[in-house]
């Protein structure tokens, strides 16, 4: 069952793109100037213009090749946290109940109006004896827990 | 060998070009450094501001669709007017008594928001009046999370103050967290599970199972049990509503006709960074956390009669605290059951009346 939250957080995490959205194209900006600039320094590394010292050569080729190296790193980890970002978080809670008088155990999605020493379903094992309307055939719910065992956190 | 050159140092117009940008940078730098920062923690305390915004939006959105099928206008303009609700802590120039005042005010603020969701929704049954009230304090929590969080930031910014600025940065990742679990909890006090502050209620209402329920004071049951020649009392807030009870009131009033020998405490305490969720630790003292009104009256009880006060913490963080409760805090819950059960025997006598209290919300949790 994807609960409430996760739709919640959904939603929240969808609205927060809006204030971003003028940072991304600037970042990107930034980094296509960066990679220009590393492409140039590559470029003039490799052909050796105007100049015949090779330890300059090398070091313009390290420096190309560094700012190309970070440039990627840094659109990978953006790409990264994007996806990060919309995977969507399945929280479910799950009803544990239990017949009093067979002790068999059942486990199954929480469904509104579920409580902790309420009532649940019928147990499948124990016969119903006829004419019994009541409470007594049904399980009664011992826990209420979260799926996953931990929460999720964003930070 | 010749020393290589970077760019900038030969003598050619881009280098020229170049120099001057770093003496510019420069100049910048040392005018407007200090600027420059601020104008980037602003915009990151924006950035958060508006996060909280939309957090408060959604929580309020979601609060009106979960009231809507009661049919009733009228709660959606009192949670409108909840959310700048005001309670009014009392004087403390002279702290005398100010317990029983800030106990009384508290109580009043409590019955008239209770009243109120009542006069609106005449038919609702009590749980589901509790479970409204928890869901309005999370929409109450990240309106008053984003006021303040707003106030700081234009005060920040109408007086450019970079130590302000600083400070609200710092704090803002705290804020955040804490905001997300408020945003957490609506799933759980909408639909009334239960959450992991529950958790001493919930060992309290284990122990309870099979033994008769008597209520005493408002929000609290008890059942009296025979353990091993021992006459436990075992008391909790009234489940399955959010309540968290009066426990200080109802041990007051027990405590006038039974003498206790010992009291026990179960609650739910926040651990820190690196501290296992669900692990447990055990002390004295009384264990119960709110504004201080109930363990004033614990205390009052215990210290006038001499009783000692033993306690054991079930370990979690703020978002496991108050939103659904998770498997790790289930295990405590476990453990603490096993554990009170032996410490129950260990530390009193045949003949001994003891007193176990389950501390905590007992949203989800009957008894």
């Amino acid at each position: 069952m994807v609960t409430l939250w996760a739709s919640l957080s959904r939603r929240v995490s969808a609205l927060e793109k809006s204030p971003v959205s003028l940072l991304v194209p600037f970042y990107f900006f930034l980094l296509g100037l960066l990679i220009l600039f590393s492409l140039i320094l590559l470029v003039q590394g490799v052909t050796g213009t105007g100049r015949n010292d090779s330890v300059t050569n090398m070091l313009f080729i390290m420096t190309g090749l560094t700012g190309l190296v970070s440039t990627f790193y840094m659109i990978r980890r953006y790409q990264l946290s994007m996806q990060k970002m919309l995977k969507e978080r399945k929280i479910v809670v799950l009803t544990v109940e239990e017949c009093s008088k067979c002790s068999y155990k059942a486990v199954r999605p929480f469904r509104e109006g579920d409580y902790v020493y309420g009532y649940g379903e019928e147990c499948p094992r124990c016969p119903k004896s006829l004419g019994d309307t009541g409470v007594e055939n049904r399980m009664v719910i011992t826990a209420i827990y979260l799926e996953g065992g931990r929460q999720e956190e964003r930070y | 060998m010749q020393t290589p050159l970077f760019l900038g140092q030969d003598n050619t117009d881009i280098g020229y070009i170049i120099n001057v940008l770093y003496i510019a940078m420069f100049l910048v730098l040392v005018f407007w450094g200090e600027k420059i920062q601020t104008r980037i923690r602003l915009r990151d305390i924006e950035y958060a501001l508006e996060r909280l915004r939309l957090m408060r939006d959604e929580s309020v959105k979601f609060t009106k669709e979960k009231l809507k099928k009661y049919g009733r206008e009228e709660i959606n303009r009192f949670l409108d007017n909840y959310l700048e609700f005001v309670t009014i802590p009392p004087v403390d120039m002279d702290p005398a008594g100010v317990v029983w005042k800030l106990d009384h005010i508290v109580k009043t603020a409590e019955d008239r928001v209770r009243g109120e969701i009542k006069q609106i929704i005449p038919d609702l049954d009590e749980s589901h009046v509790l479970n409204i009230m928890n869901l309005f304090e999370a929409s109450y929590a990240l309106n008053y999370y984003y006021k303040v969080v707003r106030h700081y930031y234009i005060l920040s910014k109408k007086t450019s103050s970079y130590i302000l600025i600083i400070q609200l940065q710092a704090i803002l990742p705290q804020v955040m967290m804490e905001a997300e679990a408020y945003l957490g909890a609506l799933q759980a006090f909408s639909s009334g599970q239960p959450i992991g502050d529950g958790a001493g209620a919930l060992v309290a209402a284990r122990l309870m199972r099979g033994g008769e329920i008597f209520d005493i004071e408002r929000d609290n049951v008890y059942t009296v049990k025979n353990i091993q020649g021992r006459r436990i009392y075992f008391m909790k807030a009234k489940g399955p509503g959010g309540a968290v009870g009066t426990p200080g009131d109802a041990l007051m009033k027990l405590s006038e006709k039974e003498s206790f020998k010992m009291i026990f405490m179960v609650d739910a305490g926040l651990k820190l960074e690196g501290e296992k969720t669900g692990s447990i630790a055990e002390g004295v003292g009384a264990i119960i956390g709110g504004i201080g009104t109930e363990k004033y009256k614990i205390e009052e009880v215990a210290t006038k009669k001499a009783i000692p006060l033993y306690g054991m913490i079930i370990k979690m963080s703020l978002k496991e605290a108050i939103t659904p409760m998770t498997k790790d805090v289930l295990n405590g819950v476990e453990e603490a059951h096993q554990l009170l059960l032996k410490r129950i025997v260990e530390k009193s006598s045949e003949g001994d009346t003891v007193m176990v209290i389950g501390v905590g919300n007992t949203m989800g949790i009957a008894q």
